[in-house]
């Protein structure tokens, strides 16, 4: 079992640390992170923060997306880093620890991301559109940052349309 | 029972307004459930539905009328209907920004195409400054959405101004 930490609990702010082990309880660790996204009403991504386990792995699996899109299928990635990204998109986010709240949040549209699987081989995936957005979405966890922290109001944009 | 009341309310600029009105809805035990306030230039506007029970409506108003004398503020109210405050808008699904040399015309021109389609607007917010119009719109075009880019592709010929519309593709992460 575990416990799904939801706003205002502040322990979702904490940094999270990177992965060393690569052992049975990391595989242990993934079982239950992707159980809990599966429970999750519409879930496609989930960090081990929102269970309350400071440790830099997160899954996303935007094939569970209520719209179709182009995605990579089931992504579980340990010390997941962002190396390159460009352009813009906005698009509208819901977080399962942030219950009850949706807002436009703008990221990046294309991103490379690099990072280590359960045996803690190293890959790389560019990707573009929404599962580059859930990706972006869950590294933030990881560094105690939600999608509230983003969001843009139409007058946000027309200032950012203004720079 | 509870009543619903929408609330517009604007003055002058200045700080204190918000505190001012939080103050007197505390006092009057009207909660402040959904609102939206902004500054406009050198006014200042807030939209709120408060709600309170049906007992404290006169004094509320009363409280209201009292903040309109001391501080200058306009205040208007409504009560709202049962379903009018209980009704949840859906969520929109794009976004559409405009911008250009400003003219006469863009929000009709914008908003006409999509009223014609039935593509409800969640949120607007514009801006004019010197010469040039900023525009973005928040809308519920469900499957109306090529439709309107298509429409919205005219506007932008036509007025000469550039209009992008976001799809907002959502998710619970």
């Amino acid at each position: 079992m575990y416990e799904l930490l939801t706003l205002p609990d502040e322990r979702l702010r904490q940094k999270s640390q990177p992965i060393t082990q690569f052992d049975k309880s990391l595989q242990e660790l993934s079982t239950v992170l992707e159980q809990a996204m599966l429970d999750g009403q519409g879930g496609v991504g989930i960090a081990a923060p929102q269970l309350g386990i400071f440790k830099r792995i997160v899954i996303v699996d935007c094939s569970l997306g209520l719209h179709k899109n182009k995605n990579h299928g089931r992504l579980i990635m340990v010390n997941p880093e962002i190396i390159a990204q460009d352009g813009e998109a906005l698009g509208r986010e819901g977080c399962l620890s942030v219950p009850e709240w949706v807002g436009t949040v703008p990221r990046a549209r294309r991103i490379t991301v690099r990072y280590q699987d359960l045996q803690g081989k190293t890959h790389e995936l560019s990707t573009k559109a929404f599962e580059a957005r859930v990706i972006q979405h869950e590294i933030d966890h990881l560094d105690g940052i939600l999608f509230i922290d983003k969001v843009v109001s139409t007058k946000d944009l027309i200032r950012r349309m203004d720079t | 029972m509870n009543q619903s009341i929408l609330l517009s309310i604007s003055g002058k600029d200045r700080a204190g307004i918000v505190r001012d009105v939080s103050e007197v809805l505390l006092h009057a035990q009207a909660n402040i459930e959904d609102s939206s306030m902004t500054v406009l230039r050198g006014r200042f506007t807030m939209m709120l539905i408060v709600e309170v029970e049906d007992s404290g409506l006169s004094s509320l108003k009363a409280a209201l009328a009292e903040l309109e004398q001391r501080t200058g503020l306009t205040v208007q109210s409504q009560v709202l209907s049962e379903d009018e405050a209980s009704h949840i808008p859906d969520e929109p699904d794009c976004v559409i920004t405009v911008s250009g040399a400003d003219k006469p015309g863009i929000v009709f021109a914008v908003t006409d195409v999509m009223a014609e389609l039935g593509v409800s607007v969640a949120d607007v917010s514009t801006r004019a400054r010197g010469e040039v119009y900023m525009m973005a719109l928040e809308a519920v075009a469900g499957d109306k959405l090529n439709a309107l880019q298509a429409k919205l592709a005219d506007v932008s010929d036509k007025l000469s101004v550039s209009i992008e519309v976001h799809q907002l593709d959502d998710g619970v992460m």
